[in-house]
């Protein structure tokens, strides 16, 4: 018999952490975990005689390891080949055709004449992605002014945040929806259960208990908000997983990488936005990739994850882990952060600066 | 100055994203459809005496032509159809000699392009499926056994030889939108049951022998380079005949390939027969390692091959037209 290879597909890559590895699967979008050993093996074994490599083990590891090959191959994640060169792995490029992919707009202390301003950059620099986030109040005329001057942008979708007080009116976010098809998503967060007297059908509109009234509640790290995906794994081989190609207006106007950060780059009412979002300083934080952050960089699941580099466990440390995640890659254990004795410094922290904004 | 050609009524990502990558390049383009010419109102001529061969809309300052389509002739003239009283027939009649004519009159405006670049020429999209494999067949490459019969004897010889046969358009795979049903004009497996229930002749259509799979290949072509993507379809019964009988649930395995350089040396001289620069070739490897041609779409989806495969061809393709826009 021909020699035959056992070799994952080429969209199915491993990723070694401390004491476990994953295969992520970038097609279906799942994340299985290995044995470091098993990684190890299958890395070796992809383009060489995998039966043979196999009785190199001890009896009793043969057996695991032809079990995990038939339970690879079973959820084809695998397969066996006789001409392994043929099939070469995934090229890990990453490149993407904007200046600026994602921006946050924290839109209620903004005047037309700001938005405006904001519009154009966005449209000139190529912007896809925005987030809208009213905290404590609603003005739709704004967001139809700031959606009315995305016309000529290249904006892919526009979600929006609105708290739930008595002033809103579902009608018109309806109408909205529908005259804005860039507006994708309307996401009323705070609303109380007993608020239900408010309802409507369109699956553009969705009603969240979560009250959503600052920066503060972002930056969460959990394993729902993991992306397997071919262009998130390759952008964090050597990007930041959050901040690459953001851009974020706070409500004084700042120029930000994330409204959650202290840092301020500029501000629109004097500076211009383009300019600022093209500056080496600027750009400084896309370049802190997984492998740069304590922790992390020894984590099984740092090629699909999330960051955060706003609220972190050492706010002195521009590579420290980020505050908000409770796994710890060298026992492969999650645990609620929040109670994590070693983070409550961080904790009182961040709240402290809370106290001394508002 | 780049030109974009295409039917404006169809859209899709991958297309979208080729226009993100000249943007980001600050190339500069424009549009054409054959709805310019023929729906919106537009003054235009093409003028051929003894002192001058132009157009009126003037093409000079393009260099690059990207081809995607251009008109979709079933739905011109629709208001006129509606309100025509004739027979059956007549209408057929015209709307066919109609689309002829559309035709003769785009490969005048087509002509205009002579001196430009295109990605591919819109000239040589529309070649049949039994000569591509007649050529294939020329350069050395496997191809399916292939009929064209009007007659259930031969096709029933062709059937025992072969024992499993499907039947496809020579021309383009379409379908019909009717109120109640959707008729397609498609790849289909043909049974014997089937075949005895066909008058003893029919019309004459073409059919081919079953191709075994490992694995089905689609090369894109661009330039001299192929793009290659296995599809592990054989794994799942749902796309066994055809990959595009999708399963959501668990989608066929998509990955990168190498195809071997022999095949890849008679596909580029097919590729250049057809006088096309690029192209969707689609392959099948057997289990005995043979590489069987089946055809080339011309101006086929490539992001479903550029996506799996992380092989940015939306940048590739953006910049072949940037490059010969100078």
């Amino acid at each position: 018999m021909n020699k035959k290879s056992f070799k994952l597909f080429a969209n199915c890559i491993i990723v070694k952490g401390a004491s476990l590895a994953t295969i992520c699967d970038l097609h279906r979008g799942k994340v299985y975990s290995i044995p470091l050993p098993l990684a190890e093996f299958l890395e070796k074994t992809e383009n060489d005689d995998t039966l043979e490599d196999i009785k190199k083990f001890s009896q009793e590891d043969q057996e695991t390891v032809q079990e995990y090959l038939e339970y690879l191959e079973k959820n084809e994640l695998g397969f066996w080949t006789d001409e392994p060169d043929r099939f070469p792995d995934l090229n890990l490029q990453w490149k993407s055709p904007e200046h600026i992919n994602n921006a946050i707009i924290e839109i209620e202390q903004l005047d037309n004449d700001d938005l405006q301003k904001i519009t154009t950059a966005l449209t000139n620099l190529l912007c896809k992605f925005v987030e809208i986030r009213f905290y404590k109040t609603i003005d739709l005329d704004k967001l139809a002014f700031f959606a009315e001057h995305c016309a000529k942008s290249v904006i892919r979708s526009i979600t929006v945040f609105l708290p739930f007080t008595s002033k809103l009116d579902i009608k018109e976010i309806e109408i909205l929806s529908i005259k804005y098809p860039r507006i994708v998503l309307f996401i009323v967060h705070s609303v109380k259960e007993k608020n239900t007297t408010i309802k409507t059908n369109n699956p553009k509109i969705q009603m969240i208990s979560r009250v959503i009234d600052g920066q503060s509640h972002c930056g969460i790290i959990d394993p729902k908000l993991f992306s397997i995906k071919i262009p998130v794994f390759t952008e964090s081989l050597k990007f930041n997983s959050c901040l690459n190609k953001k851009l974020s207006i706070d409500s004084n106007g700042n120029i930000k990488n994330c409204p959650s950060m202290s840092n301020v780059f500029g501000n629109i009412k004097t500076d211009d936005i383009e300019t600022v979002a093209e500056s080496l300083n600027f750009q400084k934080n896309w370049n802190i990739h997984k492998d740069l952050i304590d922790t992390c960089k020894d984590c099984e699941y740092r090629r699909v994850c999330t960051d955060c580099r706003a609220y972190v466990d050492n706010p002195e440390d521009l590579y420290s882990k980020p505050l908000k995640c409770g796994y710890d890659p060298y026992i492969n254990k999650w645990e609620d952060w929040s109670r994590n004795p070693l983070k409550q410094k961080a904790i009182k922290y961040y709240s402290f600066q809370e106290f001394l904004k508002n | 100055m780049i030109l974009i050609c295409k039917n404006y009524k169809e859209n899709n990502e991958s297309y979208e994203e080729v226009i993100d990558w000249l943007l980001y390049n600050n190339a500069q383009f424009d549009f054409l459809s054959g709805e310019d010419y023929y729906e919106n109102g537009k003054h235009w001529s093409i003028a051929l005496d003894n002192s001058q061969d132009k157009l009126s809309i003037p093409f000079n300052e393009y260099k690059s032509v990207w081809f995607r389509g251009f008109l979709r002739h079933r739905y011109h003239l629709e208001e006129t159809f509606k309100d025509l009283e004739s027979t059956n027939d007549n209408i057929a009649e015209l709307r066919w000699r109609i689309g002829q004519e559309i035709g003769r009159i785009n490969t005048q405006i087509f002509n205009n392009f002579r001196d430009t670049y295109q990605l591919p020429s819109p000239l040589s999209v529309k070649s049949d499926k039994f000569s591509m494999l007649r050529l294939a067949k020329e350069l050395g490459l496997d191809i399916p056994d292939s009929l064209i019969t009007n007659s259930k004897k031969e096709l029933l010889y062709f059937f025992k030889k072969q024992q499993h046969v499907i039947t496809k358009p020579l021309y383009e795979t379409v379908y019909f939108n009717d109120e109640s049903y959707v008729a397609f004009f498609k790849t289909d497996k043909i049974t014997e049951e089937v075949i005895e229930s066909l008058p003893s002749t029919f019309f004459p259509s073409l059919f081919q022998g079953y191709v075994e799979k490992d694995i089905e290949l689609r090369a894109f072509y661009i330039e001299e380079e192929f793009y290659t993507m296995a599809i592990f379809s054989q794994l799942d019964p749902q796309t066994k005949v055809d990959f595009r009988n999708y399963n959501d649930e668990r989608p066929n395995r998509n990955v990168p390939y190498v195809l071997p350089k022999e095949i890849e040396t008679k596909l580029k001289i097919l590729m250049k027969e057809l006088n096309l620069n690029t192209g969707s070739i689609d392959l099948i490897k057997t289990p005995d390692k043979k590489y069987v041609f089946l055809e080339v779409n011309p101006t086929g989806q490539f992001g479903f091959v550029s996506k799996p495969c992380n092989y940015y061809l939306e940048d590739k393709i953006a910049n072949t037209l940037i490059q010969h826009d100078r």
